[in-house]
């Protein structure tokens, strides 16, 4: 019996590293995943992608609103910082601008504010990671057209700082 | 006898990384809630967002809720089950009804199907939101979940191709006091109608 003791301890102790290990992983991984599925469909690094309003073939990112337009920015601030620029807010308004690291971690987000201003990603804003998303949402409330809330988002931007 | 006693003790290592390993992925995309607060139907985890959130919850929101906002910005109440307890279904029909609306700026109430995505049945007919409560009569909205249109007028959302689905409802910009005390959200009842025949 006590020569099974030490397999044991060690099948024992080797399940949980693997199972630590591999927990760890899996938001890193499907994060990845997803950033080369948007890339993949033409979105650059360092650049907004305005996605179309979401219907039933959106694919990309699992539990879509159909309620929220999104805009993306996949970024990469291991060059350089990136310069993010933030609408302002109007009457009517619900938008974010939350900022994922790598493994998943909403690690900032912002509202629009009375003006228009732009942020740094990479010095101003500590980026956990280099890569990761930057995600804009805009309710699409009763009281504003689709036509309007495009308009509002176009003000939403990124780019790497000079 | 040296190769042996080095399988003897590389085996059960091996044996343990990879079940470890299994019991990881299968505890993740297996059907597993959000974990959190059981209000009734709905689940709340108010780690969801959050950097504070355990590994677990994490690997399960990143597969069930990726890119999720931070408690502050938003709160997500997930249901798979009707108010008795059953598997929601695309089966069965549903009324949901709300007493009172939810605390906060804005909310939301969409079907997923099965596979996490929004049903493909060419309805657009997915969610309800704060503006259907708004533009509805003063008093207990109701909604109705079923794969088939209805003669009356009632508030739809469609389960037709939904399989076995979720029900997400989003409180965008939440009152303080949600936040702080998820169980005393507004909730809609889901009362399951009828199983198997027309909807």
């Amino acid at each position: 019996m006590i020569r099974w003791l030490a397999p044991l301890a060690g099948l024992a102790i080797a399940a949980l590293i693997g199972f630590w290990l591999v927990l760890n992983a899996i938001p890193g991984f499907i994060m990845d995943r997803a950033m080369a599925r948007i890339a993949s469909d033409g979105a650059p690094v360092n650049s907004v992608v305005h996605v179309a309003p979401t219907r039933e073939d959106s694919r990309h990112v699992v539990r879509p609103s159909p309620d929220i337009l999104y805009s993306i920015c996949l970024f990469d601030v291991s060059e350089r910082p990136l310069r993010i620029s933030i609408p302002a807010a109007e009457e009517g308004l619900i938008a974010s601008i939350s900022f994922f690291d790598a493994n998943t971690n909403n690690f900032m987000t912002l509202r629009p504010v009375s003006e228009a201003r732009n942020v740094r990603l990479g010095d101003e804003i500590d980026a956990p990671t280099d890569q990761g998303i930057v995600l804009y949402r805009r309710i699409l409330t009763g009281g504003v057209s689709m036509e309007d809330a495009e308009t509002q988002r176009q003000a939403f931007a990124c780019q790497p700082a000079g | 006898m040296l190769a042996r006693r080095l399988f003897f003790t590389l085996a059960p290592l091996v044996l343990g990384l990879l079940t470890g390993a299994a019991i990881a992925i299968i505890l993740v995309f297996g059907p597993v809630g959000f974990g959190g607060t059981r209000i009734g139907p709905w689940q709340i985890n108010t780690l969801i967002g959050s950097s504070d959130a355990d590994a677990a919850t994490r690997a399960v929101v990143a597969r069930r809720g990726l890119l999720a906002l931070n408690q502050s910005e938003a709160i997500y109440f997930s249901a798979d089950f009707d108010d008795e307890g059953q598997r929601l279904s695309e089966d069965c029909t549903y009324r949901l009804s709300f007493a009172n609306p939810p605390q906060a700026g804005w909310w939301s109430l969409t079907l997923y199907a099965e596979d996490e995505f929004l049903a493909q049945n060419g309805e657009a007919l997915h969610s309800i939101t704060a503006d259907d409560y708004l533009t509805s009569d003063i008093g207990p909205v109701t909604a109705i979940l079923s794969t088939r249109p209805r003669s009356d007028d009632a508030l739809r959302i469609s389960s037709a191709q939904a399989g076995q689905f979720n029900l997400t409802l989003r409180l965008y910009r939440p009152d303080a006091a949600v936040i702080a005390a998820p169980e005393t959200a507004n909730l809609p009842l889901i009362e399951r109608r009828s199983c198997g025949g027309p909807a």
